[in-house]
């Protein structure tokens, strides 16, 4: 029970949501960066050597972080917004798709392949509107890209039917 | 009309290629290049050697009637590049444009993802010396400079740690003329050189990239580590006339997967020499201040491996290391 | 007087029939492809650098000047429209322009974007005319530690590009300090927070910061109100800026244009600060600050006069120094070579026909955008009636082809994605990327110049006192710290600044 109720009285002492979250990130990342720097020569005034600016840097961050936290207690402000999930996931998982197949088998299968996942991320997706367009952007693509302009975009790769085009 | 003349290559290709069949020997390979070639420049565009290639793909594409693109694939100082050739089909169709950075890179990176015996030299046939200047209120000939600078630690500004020029000067310095030098590299040869105009540093280290500012008298040239003179400087002593026997030279060079058929780099070995040394490309070349080399594809690879052993000395005499 | 002749032989030169249609072809086709989000105008001029191979030299070059200026107003389209910036300059036409097609006034952002660029473009055309000699020479006093002063106050002027709480933004700003940090350290070569991935072991593009911060969160953004947010898309709203709007606008273009000239011709890329400054300049002047960031018409005329009197003005150093000051005029110089052209000191005496006629196809260029683009805002408005539904997978493809024709390289894809929710997450926190930006794109210059600094003077910190420009410019953004932070000392700013 008292385990609630001390829950409760810090749920009531932050008075912004927001900043106390973001500062406690900001002070995670800033601990993760220092220990990366770890490995790294700090240097002297005369050569400062590869971790002197990353690393006070990072501690600034780390600072800041705490100010963040520390205001997040003292004076009101935003709660925290709510992260939809529907556009993002689809839209992610459009772009992985595109990065995983545009070496091989290329363009013609990551491009129309992305498009068709990522237009799941709105709500008002229209299915055959969908795969229409991403017929008609494929081939304008890849008009565009490929013959107009000259771009090393790999068009139609699969090692298996020796087709590389 | 480039389309059509690319049908037509294409068709008068297809029969050759037959023809091929009927067991007459010939010295070129007659269905190369069978599609379009990709050219993978290991720096980003804009710099010397993406040019290099720019020219050298239009005119090849002039040449043979097939597409040519440039891709560039600048990373890990040339070596994704080199990487990706490496690992490419040997058919001609993909090369890399690269700098001495292979050669440097050999001894300079710890770790490499591919070695030089996946890739032979195509052609290496444009150079430029490795270069030193200061600026107009300081010695201008390398004896006095030198005299000048005993008393003090000099500062001189490159275009990177690890570059040709960073190499070449500090090994000089270090090795031949004794004398304390601290390397200050900047983000590419550009930013080096002006901070050589406002007189920030002592001396700056460059190769082609200087030549224009010398030739203008903003920047006096104290010598040139090559063989002979420069064309574009002509006042400008080798270093072997300033009393110090040195050549260093930073080169453009075309390399292609290892299992490339001979015949396909004899042709394009023939082809690129003789796009160099077109009246119009070579004026243009040699005003720039490059230097022509005609060198066989034999030739080329001897020359690389003597280039690979030759800056390896200089990387470890400088002491330097890249992961 | 010789300049008014100068400035005559050239516009004969770049007014032959031949030239003028080049240039229109030129500018016409570098704002198509500009336009696409993700090429920007790096991978647009090497792109359409094969078509000028078989032209003359001077005809060469008022092509190239002609594709560049296209492909810059091409990227500012884009940002305006889709809110998705391809360079560092983009994003603060963004923060207003884009805000402004929201509430259906894109056709004013664009138009205004036009006009601005085309005043200052006419002005740093004179500029160059006349003093590009003498100004060369006072580029050359800004070295190392003047340039760390410079970053310095240029980070100070983040502060204040901020809509928010100042503690935010400067936090902003560091992260993007540190983002700037990873990759190949300068002066030793070792890695700096690569986590030994190959696809880190280069540092970060800006190119996919842009589209990731702001293009591809800006999607994820649109797609939680679903078409309710298509505000723009029943309401396109007047198509050119009215007589009130060019008012407003007419001093900041020239304040813009006067500092973009002055920090393009510094060698070192000062030009990049150029449209920070002006925002941040306009910002301070305003009568109710509190309109930037909502769509204020003084935070898109300002800015975008500022970036083309930059991209102008960085010419100097290229024709009178040969210094590029940045990889757009590297890539220049890569296509003068092509055509047997060294830029360089002896350009000017050497070759006039070329120097005075590449300065004035600068103006025709300029113009050439005017007569191209104020058309063409019906049109680029029109583009935002397409669904949203559909837009929103266009625009994700274009940013997947855009970052993938940059290096050839899928892992940047999904930077660009991982860019994208760390965006998202951003205002979701009520942080803003536009100052991460900046220092992103400073934070790396800056550690740079600094480490150059203290190594050519030996180790001693005074070297930004005793040299009276560098302890200038520090004097300046220590200033400019006081002003930001002592209205929150004084608990008032939150009231002036916040909403």
């Amino acid at each position: 029970m008292s385990q609630f109720q001390t829950f409760d009285r810090w749920k009531r002492a932050v008075r912004s949501p927001q900043n106390l979250v973001s500062g406690l990130i900001l002070i995670a990342a800033a601990v993760f960066v220092v220990f990366m720097l770890d490995n790294l020569a700090q240097g002297t005034l005369r050569a400062i050597g590869p971790a002197m600016v990353p690393r006070w840097t990072a501690i600034a961050i780390g600072i800041g972080g705490a100010a963040l936290v520390l205001w997040g207690f003292l004076e009101d402000g935003d709660a925290l917004e709510r992260w939809h999930l529907r556009g993002p996931v689809f839209v992610l998982a459009g772009i992985v798709f595109f990065a995983a197949t545009i070496r091989e088998p290329g363009f013609l299968v990551a491009a129309p392949l992305a498009m068709f996942v990522t237009g799941f991320g709105s709500r008002e997706v229209r299915l055959r509107e969908l795969v229409a367009f991403a017929v008609v952007m494929t081939v304008a693509c890849a008009v565009l890209f490929r013959f107009a302009l000259n771009q090393p975009i790999p068009m139609l790769v699969l090692p298996s039917l020796s087709i590389n085009f | 009309m480039r389309i059509l003349n690319g049908v037509i290559a294409r068709i008068v290709g297809a029969g050759i290629a037959l023809s091929a069949y009927d067991g007459v020997a010939s010295a070129q390979v007659p269905t190369y290049p069978s599609d379009r070639i990709n050219m993978t420049v290991a720096f980003a565009a804009g710099g010397f050697v993406d040019t290099f290639a720019r020219i050298i793909g239009q005119k090849l594409n002039e040449k043979w009637g097939k597409a040519v693109t440039v891709e560039n694939k600048a990373g890990a100082g040339g070596n994704t590049a080199a990487t990706i050739v490496a690992n490419a089909k040997p058919d001609g169709l993909t090369l890399l444009v690269t700098s001495t950075a292979i050669a440097i890179n050999e001894t300079l990176y710890k770790k490499r993802d591919y070695t030089l015996d996946q890739l032979v030299p195509v052609a290496i046939a444009v150079s430029s010396p490795e270069t030193i200047a200061t600026h107009p209120s300081k010695p201008s000939n390398l004896k006095d400079y030198l005299s000048w600078a005993k008393k003090d630690e000099i500062t001189f500004a490159s275009a990177g740690v690890g570059s040709g020029s960073h190499l070449a000067t500090e090994y000089f310095m270090k090795r031949l003329a004794k004398q304390p030098a601290s390397h200050i590299p900047f983000r590419g040869g550009a930013l080096a050189v002006q901070a050589a105009l406002g007189n920030q540093v002592d001396l700056v280290a460059s190769s082609f990239g200087i030549i224009p500012q010398i030739a203008d008298g903003k920047l006096k040239g104290l010598a040139v580590a090559s063989e002979a003179r420069v064309a574009a400087m002509p006042d400008v002593p080798t270093y072997t006339e300033a009393g110090f026997p040195f050549v260093a030279e930073s080169w453009v060079a075309v390399i292609a997967p290892a299992k490339t058929p001979p015949a396909i780099v004899e042709q394009l070995n023939a082809a690129i020499n003789e796009i160099v040394n077109e009246p119009q490309t070579r004026e243009k070349l040699l005003g720039m201040g490059y230097q022509l080399h005609s060198r066989s594809a034999a030739q080329v690879a001897t020359y690389l491996n003597d280039e690979v052993a030759k800056w390896g000395e200089m990387v470890r005499t400088v002491g330097v290391t890249v992961e | 007087m010789e300049l008014l002749q100068n400035l005559g032989h050239g516009l004969g030169i770049a007014l032959s029939p031949t030239n003028i249609l080049l240039c229109f072809a030129g500018c016409m086709l570098g704002t198509l492809i500009g336009v696409l989000p993700g090429i920007g105008p790096i991978a647009t001029i090497a792109i359409l650098l094969p078509l000028t191979f078989g032209l003359d030299p001077t005809a060469a070059l008022i092509m190239l000047a002609g594709i560049y200026y296209g492909a810059q107003y091409g990227g500012s389209t884009a940002s305006i429209l889709l809110n998705i910036p391809g360079e560092s300059s983009a994003v603060v036409t963004a923060i207003d322009g884009h805000e402004m097609a929201r509430q259906g006034r894109a056709g004013i952002a664009l138009g205004i974007s036009a006009i601005g660029s085309f005043v200052a473009g006419t002005i740093a055309t004179l500029v160059i005319a006349a003093l590009a000699a003498p100004l060369a020479g006072i580029a050359l006093i800004f070295g190392p530690a003047e340039y760390f002063a410079l970053m310095l106050m240029g980070l100070a002027f983040a502060i204040l590009l901020a809509r928010g709480s100042v503690l935010k933004a400067v936090l902003m700003i560091l992260v993007g300090v540190l983002l700037s940090t990873v990759g190949p350290d300068l002066t030793t070569g070792q890695l700096r927070l690569t986590f030994g991935a190959t696809w880190l072991a280069d540092g970060i593009e800006v190119a996919l910061l842009g589209m990731g911060l702001f293009g591809i969160a800006e999607v994820f953004r649109s797609l939680e109100h679903g078409e309710a947010r298509q505000v723009r898309e029943t309401q396109v709203g007047r198509l050119l800026p009215g007589r009130a709007e060019l008012r407003a606008s007419a001093k900041p273009i020239l304040r813009g244009t006067l500092l973009g000239s002055i920090l393009g011709i510094l060698p070192g890329n000062g030009a990049v600060l150029a449209p920070y400054a002006s925002y941040t300049l306009e910002k301070r002047l305003a009568d109710n600050p509190r309109r930037f960031g909502h769509g204020a018409i003084e935070g898109v005329a300002g800015p975008e006069s500022a970036n083309n009197a930059g991209a102008q003005t960085s010419f100097i150093p290229l024709l009178t120094l040969g210094i590029p000051p940045n990889a757009v005029m590297a890539l220049m110089v890569g296509a003068m070579t092509i055509h047997g052209i060294v830029p360089g000191p002896q350009i000017m005496t050497k070759m006039p026909d070329l120097f005075w006629g590449l300065i004035a196809s600068m103006w025709v260029g300029n113009l050439m955008l005017l007569v191209i683009n104020l058309p063409a805002v019906g049109l680029w408005v029109k583009l935002l009636k397409v669904p949203y539904r559909l837009m929103f997978v266009g625009i994700v493809i274009f940013c997947c082809i855009g970052v993938y024709s940059i290096n050839n390289e899928p892992a940047d894809i999904l930077i660009m994605g991982a860019l994208a929710v760390f965006g998202y997450g951003l205002t979701k926190f009520g942080f803003e990327p536009a100052p991460l930006t900046l220092g992103f794109v400073l934070g790396r210059m800056m550690e740079e110049n600094l480490r150059q600094a203290l190594m050519i003077s030996r180790g001693n910190p005074m070297t930004f006192v005793e040299r009276p420009i560098a302890a200038g410019l520090i004097l300046i953004a220590c200033a400019m710290l006081t002003v930001a932070i002592l209205p929150v000392i004084r608990k008032g700013r939150d009231e002036v600044f916040s909403e």
